[in-house]
């Protein structure tokens, strides 16, 4: 390929390289690769945690997330959820995001439903409250005045067969924080762990917050982390459930190779182009002189 | 207080709910091709309910909740004095006025910077401090253990050179050449990995709507 | 008299606030988090509402001068008014039927693809501005490129040791690196926290 194609390639119009990248995610939707996925080790670690909890355990699920996260969540909630129900837990749903208990509790009705969970005895959903580091301070000593003794739905929280012997932050025996910005991991660490209340927590991470997350992974701070799409797949796989993630893994892995080669074809042309300059500007100076 | 018949958001989570989600989901996606009146429309659309939605469920959640619960039903009518003092914040937008809405904010800095500067800051940054300290040296079962003393050493090392980087308190530092690249080679390492996750992070964003355009709403994904 | 009594006001509840966490004394730790926990989370609840009056006053002024690109305003200011109406007076306010199917037919699409837009615009920026011009654009390329790989079962299938290999970058390189890096901002925090709190650092309280 000449100088000027390269020039003219790697200046292409920015929609063709939106069109490439829209191929390449979306043609491996109609097709499957089935190539096989390993379980990474901060994956085990996350399922071992939910396996290896006392039995009638409380579970917060603390769900810090936004809409766009349905691709990597909504997979990870529907494993999370059958999981801790078939080991016999009771789930609490919270969130500080205004969003997150209304998403929590749509993305997991499947898995509500094909369990039979009943909400009030085996979940409930506490709402959404401003005032984070007050509410996760409150609750450390009475977590359900800290909440005004009220649900997601304004109903009252002290009669519920899912709040027996659940009285203050220590009492519960894992939390599983969905990450995707900030609150997330940080303050529940801060708020809770810090003060010795709860030691046991795992984050499901959006893919942006695996960095963040594996430093706290590594310093014992989280217990397990489910990171992305990938650990999504994982999660699916472990659990035996295949269901979005496991088949969005091929559209993952075409996408990023689809971005590894746009960036290869640019440095290429970046290279012959500079290289092309280099040699006409050697011969200019040479005519000068 | 009202309700609308069950039969009217029956009829938006059915095919009506796919086909504006659809309709809404394009006209976003239309800004690709070009800036245009649509997508801007939409634009404001999003802003306009997320602020509505952020208010209504912080009046509902918090607000209503206080008011009915906490001081009409169990009489803890002290609680009219939080809702003064959050009240005061809307003194802002009048100049000559302004100095009031200090007081909701001073009390929220002062109570967060209380908190913060307890065992919830320090114990983060200690357990960091503590788990980093590797030893350098590792011996498994008394044997020497080559790949585990090289991890740590690079671990270590990686972590000293990215602290000393960011380090400009001296100026020592700040001309040794060894401590700027080595520094900026590890930070670049730890960008570029950074770019990696976020790269499957995007991928999965459009993944999502992907799978609503094709499946939920053409229905031509298969199963 | 304007600027001393927020000073004073955040010093007395900062403080009170760190005695609770570093003495245990049963009555002080009722107080905290009877009065001065509730204290903070029902008074930051109507800070939302002045946001969304800052965003109102703005769209309407540009509605009444007939700025440019006015119309997209009324959009918003109508949108805005009638969710606000609908979640306000419906029953259950956002756990009505109604105003759940409303919202979830609207906003999260609108949510979700306005972020799923950035799919598009690092592979853009990728191919675009991703070069490998230096030594250290060329380490962050090639670390990239192998955790990119690696976190697809794709890059395993191409060359079997990828996800080690993108294994030791995460934990031996970017989680030193990160960790550094946390480090240094929670000594940051905490430094500008005492300022805050002893009155030094007064940013938070508006001008005049």
């Amino acid at each position: 390929m000449s100088v000027d194609r390269w020039r003219k390639f790697i200046h292409m119009d920015k929609r063709i390289i939106y069109l490439i990248m829209c191929i390449g995610v979306v043609a491996p939707m109609f097709m499957t690769f089935g190539l096989p996925i390993t379980v990474e080790r901060p994956m085990q670690d996350f399922f071992n945690v939910i396996e290896n909890l006392p039995p009638d355990s409380i579970v917060v699920v603390a769900h810090e997330a936004s809409p766009s996260q349905i691709s990597e969540f909504k997979p990870m909630l529907i494993c999370l959820m059958t999981h801790i129900y078939q080991k016999g837990h009771r789930i609490v749903i919270q969130s500080f995001w205004a969003q997150g208990n209304a998403l929590a509790l749509e993305w997991s009705k499947s898995a509500f439903e094909a369990n039979g969970m009943i909400y009030g005895t085996d979940y409930v959903c506490v709402g959404y409250r401003t005032g984070l580091t007050a509410i996760m301070d409150g609750a450390r000593t009475n977590y359900i005045n800290a909440y005004s003794d009220r649900d997601h739905y304004g109903n009252t929280l002290s009669t519920m067969p899912v709040m027996r012997g659940f009285e203050k932050a220590s009492d519960i025996g894992l939390v599983v924080i969905f990450t995707g910005g900030s609150p997330g991991v940080g303050e529940y660490i801060s708020n809770w762990q810090s003060r010795g209340d709860v030691m046991n927590m795992i984050a499901c991470a959006a893919a942006v917050q695996i960095p963040p997350e594996m430093v706290r992974y590594q310093a014992g701070m989280l217990q397990g982390i489910c990171g992305g799409m990938s650990g999504a797949a994982q999660y699916e796989k472990i659990m035996g459930m295949p269901g979005s993630a496991t088949s969005g893994m091929d559209s993952q892995g075409i996408g990023h190779l689809t971005i590894i080669l746009l960036v290869i074809l640019g440095n290429i042309g970046y290279f012959i182009i500079r290289n092309a300059e280099a040699k006409e500007r050697a011969s200019r100076d040479a005519a000068v002189s | 207080m009202f309700d609308v018949p069950t039969t009217w958001s029956a009829f938006l989570r059915g095919d009506i709910g796919n086909w504006i989600g659809a309709f809404l989901t394009l006209a976003i996606f239309s800004i690709l091709w070009k800036e245009n009146p649509i997508y801007r429309w939409c634009e404001h659309i999003f802003v306009g309910s997320t602020s509505a939605y952020s208010v209504v469920t912080t009046f509902s959640s918090t607000i209503k909740t206080g008011v009915q619960t906490n001081m009409i039903q169990n009489g803890d009518w002290w609680e009219i004095i939080p809702i003064c003092l959050g009240l005061l914040i809307y003194f802002q937008p009048f100049p000559g006025y302004r100095w009031i809405s200090r007081f909701p904010t001073a009390y929220w800095v002062g109570y967060n910077a209380g908190m913060g500067l307890t065992i919830r800051t320090f114990m983060p940054l200690l357990t960091y401090a503590r788990t980093s300290m590797l030893p350098l040296i590792v011996t498994t079962n008394g044997a020497f253990d080559l790949m585990a003393s090289f991890n740590n050493t690079v671990f270590v090392g990686s972590l000293f050179l990215t602290l000393l980087y960011f380090f400009f308190s001296f100026d020592f530092i700040a001309r040794q050449q060894w401590i700027l690249s080595g520094g900026r080679w590890i930070v670049m390492l730890a960008f570029g990995a950074s770019f990696g996750t976020t790269v499957m992070s995007r991928i999965s964003l459009f993944l999502g709507r992907a799978e609503f355009l094709l499946g939920d709403w053409l229905g031509i994904l298969p199963k | 008299m304007r600027r001393t009594l927020p000073v004073a006001l955040t010093f007395i509840v900062g403080v009170t606030a760190m005695i609770n966490t570093y003495f245990v004394n049963p009555s002080l730790a009722a107080f905290c988090t009877r009065y001065l926990a509730r204290t903070s989370t029902v008074s930051s609840a109507w800070a939302v509402g002045l946001g969304t009056l800052n965003l109102m006053r703005i769209h309407i002024r540009r509605i009444n001068r007939r700025q440019d690109n006015w119309q997209y305003s009324v959009s918003l200011v109508v949108t805005y008014v009638i969710f606000l109406f609908l979640g306000v007076f419906l029953v259950g306010h956002q756990n009505n039927h109604f105003f759940q199917a409303f919202f979830n037919s609207i906003q999260p699409h609108l949510s979700s693809t306005m972020f799923s837009v950035l799919c598009f615009y690092i592979a853009s920026a990728a191919f675009r501005a991703f070069r490998m011009r230096s030594m250290e654009a060329t380490m962050m390329l090639l670390s990239a490129f192998i955790i990119m790989l690696g976190n697809v079962p794709i890059g395993a299938a191409i060359f079997p040791p990828m996800p080690q290999i993108s294994d030791w970058i995460m934990n031996q390189i970017n989680t030193s690196s990160l960790r550094a890096m946390s480090i240094g901002l929670s000594m940051g925090g905490i430094a500008q926290t005492m300022r805050n709190l002893v009155g030094i650092e007064r940013g938070h309280l508006a001008a005049e």
